[in-house]
């Protein structure tokens, strides 16, 4: 483990009452300093990956290593350098939002009480509130304070901006920013895909609790396919585009072809160089396409299997 | 912080000490009410005398005589049921060492926080032992103002303290079965019906077992906690010190037990 990698995994195993296997034989490395998207959909393994890190469950086989100690050794040591969100966040209904903190800071060693207030502030939190009386919404901006108010080396967030309104989302991602800037590191799964785009370096792919791909996002939006719309003048034969190689999610609707091309663009002119072509649009894939990609369910092969059913 | 959860859990369950305290005091003082009356006493001793002898058994040991002076009186009718009332609150203050706060969600948090099991789970226990102890001496001090407001002076307050203090090695064995329980299994209300069931049939084995001796229920009264808890006996002979150390020690096995259960298994979600 080299001392710019903040988490490693190796062959990272989770099996529930020996059944469910909801992690299998992860390998993930997570660098000081990048913001880490972890991404999948609901049981695909993501908390169950944060939650073997904060050695709240035990792994089945393999192990994990944070800030180089080993999680089920030392995991008092890890966790003084952590901030986490739960992905449900559970607080002590008749305790004020201050009081939440207070306890959570002396758990801690202490708490700077001005950063609490800045970042309520930059929240618009009022803390003062009894926990019972707040929305959905504002119980995350709590868990996102009781996170960040140590100013930890690794922040682990669990889907941190479900429930919070977009204006909300920018100021967390502000904060994420200011985060990385610091030199600090976050590891935060989502299933929203706009919010990895925004905030992360790399994103890690989980599905079936096995890590299918872990890309730069930069990268992954380069992904080698685009989605090409072709209207043509005249009605066109579906078998013609359909041999070739590197087209998927084909669909024709009169003289309009939409299609995903992988590969070049050569052997798709060749094949329609005899026909009228009276537009051609290229787009590159949003992440959530390249991310349905994975799962083998294109958004277009979605939309054609809802309009058949 | 040291003593962070400790204190967090004082500060959010003090109000117990009160609550519960002043209603076993009403509930112990209102028998003094009944020995303000002189001639009851002597019904009850008349009523005692026509019951068959099991039963008298049952209700202290078989001593009628003692039983119908007022310390005996306050000793069946209050000190015999006390650690069965003190039993309740302990169920749920060791459901709230780790059972409650798992089943909400809440240790999730907390266990991400630099403490490590075992200091979560002694500092919240300590501070429900602390609380059963607040419990027991508002219990005490309602009884002595009763002894006080109802002039029923033949009960010694001495007696009244050793078998206020008799409860507790009883009411902590109690805490210390529902952490081992609620240590072992992540699962509230399995923990809860576990516990409640080992009380009840505790309290029922010793009940027939005072009323059959030389059945084989004589023989199982020891696994009842029940057995080392006598009200009566320790209102008349005082604190038995045997009893109060194998309780204790039982408490702190189990005790142990649950920190080992708990620091072994996953965190439920």
């Amino acid at each position: 483990m080299s001392s710019t990698t903040i988490i490693q995994t190796e062959t990272l195993s989770k099996t529930y009452k020996g059944k469910v296997q909801a992690l299998n034989q992860l390998n993930l490395s997570v660098n000081r300093g990048e913001v880490f998207g972890y991404l999948g959909p609901n049981g695909a393994g993501k908390t169950t990956t944060i939650r073997l890190l904060l050695d709240l469950i035990r792994p089945t086989a393999g192990h994990a290593r944070v800030f180089d100690i080993d999680v089920n050794q030392d995991s008092r040591a890890i966790r003084a350098r952590i901030g986490y969100l739960p992905g449900e966040l559970n607080l002590w209904d008749r305790r004020t939002a201050m009081q939440v903190i207070r306890y959570v800071g002396s758990v801690r060693g202490g708490v700077d009480m001005r950063y609490v207030q800045e970042l309520a502030g930059r929240l618009q939190f009022d803390l003062t509130k009894k926990v019972r009386s707040y929305s959905t919404g504002n119980k995350r901006k709590l868990g996102l304070i009781l996170a960040l108010m140590n100013k930890p080396e690794l922040l682990i967030l669990d889907e941190p901006t479900s429930g919070l309104d977009p204006l909300m989302q920018q100021t967390f991602y502000e904060i994420v920013r200011e985060t990385r800037a610091d030199g600090r590191t976050v590891f935060l799964s989502s299933h929203i895909l706009s919010e990895v785009q925004a905030i992360c370096d790399r994103v890690g792919i989980l599905r079936g609790g096995v890590l299918q791909a872990v890309q730069r996002v930069d990268q992954l939006t380069q992904a080698d396919f685009r989605n090409v719309t072709i209207r043509f003048r005249e009605p066109v034969d579906g078998a013609r585009l359909r041999a070739l190689t590197g087209i998927s999610s084909l669909s024709i609707v009169d003289s309009t072809a939409q299609f995903q091309l992988a590969g070049d663009f050569d052997p798709l002119l060749r094949a329609v160089q005899d026909l009228y072509i009276v537009s051609m649009e290229v787009e590159k894939p949003s992440l959530e396409e390249v991310f349905l990609k994975f799962y083998d369910k294109t958004p277009s092969s979605n939309h054609r299997a809802a309009q058949s059913a | 912080m040291a003593l962070a959860v400790f204190n967090e859990t004082l500060r959010r369950h003090w109000r117990a000490i009160l609550w519960w305290g002043i209603g076993i005091s009403l509930l112990g003082g209102s028998q003094f009410l009944v020995l303000e009356d002189s001639e009851s006493l002597q019904q009850i001793a008349e009523l005692m005398e026509s019951m068959p002898p099991f039963f008298v058994q049952m209700f202290g040991g078989g001593d009628v005589e003692y039983m119908v002076s007022p310390e005996g009186y306050v000793a069946s009718n209050f000190f015999s049921l006390g650690l069965i009332i003190f039993a309740f609150y302990a169920v749920i203050a060791g459901l709230n060492v780790i059972a409650n706060e798992e089943d909400r969600g809440q240790t999730d948090l907390l266990l991400s926080l630099p403490v490590t099991r075992t200091r979560l789970v002694v500092e919240k226990t300590a501070a429900f032992a602390l609380i059963i102890v607040g419990i027991a001496a508002v219990v005490f001090l309602g009884l002595i103002l009763s002894i006080s407001a109802t002039g029923v002076l033949e009960v010694r307050a001495s007696r009244v303290l050793e078998s206020t203090i008799n409860i507790l090695p009883g009411s902590l064995f109690v805490l210390a079965f529902t952490v081992m329980i609620s240590g072992l299994i992540g699962n509230r209300p399995l923990a809860l019906g576990i516990t409640a069931g080992f009380v009840a049939v505790s309290y029922f084995l010793d009940t027939l077992a005072s009323l059959a001796p030389d059945s084989i229920m004589g023989t199982l009264r020891a696994l009842s906690f029940f057995r080392y808890y006598d009200g009566v006996f320790t209102m008349r002979d005082g604190l038995n010190l045997g009893n109060v150390t194998i309780l204790l020690a039982a408490s702190a096995i189990l005790f142990a037990a649950g920190l080992r259960f708990f620091n072994r298994r996953d965190v439920a979600v």
